[in-house]
């Protein structure tokens, strides 16, 4: 389980996260909604050591570790696509190149590459690459996931099969952490959300609550509207 | 026209010229190839002071011509107390000379690596040397290399200034024979088809190189 507690982080005299607070549990897919600039990006960041936060804490009960996919994804271009899982899994995790192999042979099987496994990251579609920056993530065995706006560089058929993705992974216990601007391909998945403004939470609603009476929502129901008419 | 028969009896001159010019286009490209990484690193990844003292030394080197240079390192550093021979005089020039350029193709070749693959490899756990040996230093060098081979390319035309400081290259060869001959069309001719024939060698093995450095297509 991930908690955050009063999260605080400031650029140029402006807080960009202001009194934050979040649980993610096993299981659970938390989605963190808001126009740019909201912070959304900013917590991940902290979350993953890539930011320092100016004050609050992160829990993790024991035993729990993060993974991240980035926005952009950050795959190894230089590398084939199971070359970028067994990089990790060798140089760290400690696996011998055989023991590499073999976890990164078996990842990819899980995520449908296993054809693109010799493959150049250039060469990928769209959707393998999300695939692969997801089995990647996977290797160093996280239980919460956060991935930073994933469906933005997916096509409406392919967002729908990350969900599944997304739902499926979530049943076996990952936890998520997904930063998004829209959240229609998430309608099917039973997701708790998060909608911010100015580095807090303005309003939140699990996924069938906001659908079962969308008024009663009305910030995410604004945001919502307003970034599906873009 | 070409007259075969003063290129053949001239052959172990010619030779001995072609001897010269791979040894200065060698020497010099390791040097600029050294000082050249060395200052790209710098200017890439280094401290405001470094980046600043690598673009004063680039200005200078791209901003006056070589055959300045060169005449500098073999006529003035007497003067400073350091006498070189005229063959490592050029090859100091020649070198420094491409170390200004080879700086910002090295440096371009490390800018032009992805940010988000860093962080990604940062969140993975990769320390900061399992980055540059990992993730920085192949694909700088992949970006960098079809540029690298033309700039040798360069460096091998650029040799024959060494001729003006009594370096016995293959163009001061040439020149000592059309001083005898006098035949300007055999001589200009044959330096020709040998300055062709190096570059073509290079010209290829730099297509060879960027068609397998291309991870795009593989």
């Amino acid at each position: 389980m991930l908690t955050i507690k009063n999260l605080e982080k400031s650029f140029n005299n402006r807080k960009y996260v202001d009194n934050f607070n979040l649980t993610v549990k096993a299981g659970e897919i938390a989605v963190l909604m808001g126009p740019s600039g909201t912070g959304k990006s900013t917590i991940l960041k902290i979350l993953n050591k890539l930011e320092t936060a100016d004050k609050g804490e992160i829990l993790l009960s024991e035993g729990t570790t993060i993974g991240l996919v980035p926005q952009n994804l950050g795959l190894f271009k230089h590398l084939k696509a199971k070359e970028n899982l067994t990089i990790v899994l060798t140089k760290i995790c400690g696996l011998t190149a055989k023991a590499a192999e073999s976890e990164a042979v078996q990842l990819l099987e899980q995520f449908d590459l296993g054809h693109c496994a010799e493959l150049s990251v250039a060469r990928l579609s769209g959707g393998q690459r999300q695939r692969l920056a997801i089995a990647r993530a996977l290797t160093l065995k996280p239980k919460i996931l956060c991935m930073d706006e994933p469906s933005s560089a997916l096509d409406p058929s392919l967002t729908g099969k990350l969900a599944a993705l997304i739902g499926d992974l979530a049943k076996k216990g990952f936890g998520f952490l997904i930063t998004t601007h829209d959240i229609s391909f998430l309608y099917k998945l039973e997701c708790t959300l998060y909608l911010m403004s100015q580095g807090k939470v303005l309003e939140t609603a699990t996924m069938s609550e906001y659908i079962k009476d969308t008024k009663r929502y009305p910030h995410i129901d604004r945001f919502t509207e307003s970034s599906s008419s873009l | 026209m070409i007259d075969f028969e003063l290129i053949s009896s001239h052959l172990p001159q010619i030779y001995l010229g072609l001897f010269e010019t791979l040894k200065v286009t060698f020497f010099s490209f390791a040097i600029g190839l050294t000082f050249g990484c060395l200052l790209g690193v710098l200017q890439a990844r280094g401290p405001l002071i470094a980046r600043i003292l690598v673009s004063i030394y680039t200005t200078l080197f791209r901003g006056t011509p070589m055959l300045v240079q060169i005449s500098f390192f073999y006529f003035f550093l007497p003067y400073a107390g350091f006498s070189l021979s005229g063959v490592a005089s050029a090859c100091l020039a020649i070198g420094l000379n491409s170390s200004a350029y080879i700086s910002q193709i090295v440096r371009s070749g490390i800018n032009a690596i992805n940010q988000d693959e860093l962080d990604a490899a940062q969140v993975l756990g990769f320390s900061s040397i399992q980055k540059t040996r990992y993730i920085i230093l192949p694909q700088a060098i992949r970006n960098s290399l079809p540029a690298l081979t033309n700039e040798s390319i360069t460096l091998l035309k650029d040799s024959s200034l060494a001729s003006v400081i009594g370096v016995a290259e293959i163009y001061k060869e040439l020149r000592g024979v059309l001083n005898q001959s006098y035949d300007v069309i055999t001589v200009f001719f044959l330096l020709a088809v040998i300055y062709l024939s190096l570059t073509g060698i290079l010209t290829v093995c730099s297509y060879i190189i960027s068609r397998k450095m291309d991870y795009a297509n593989n």
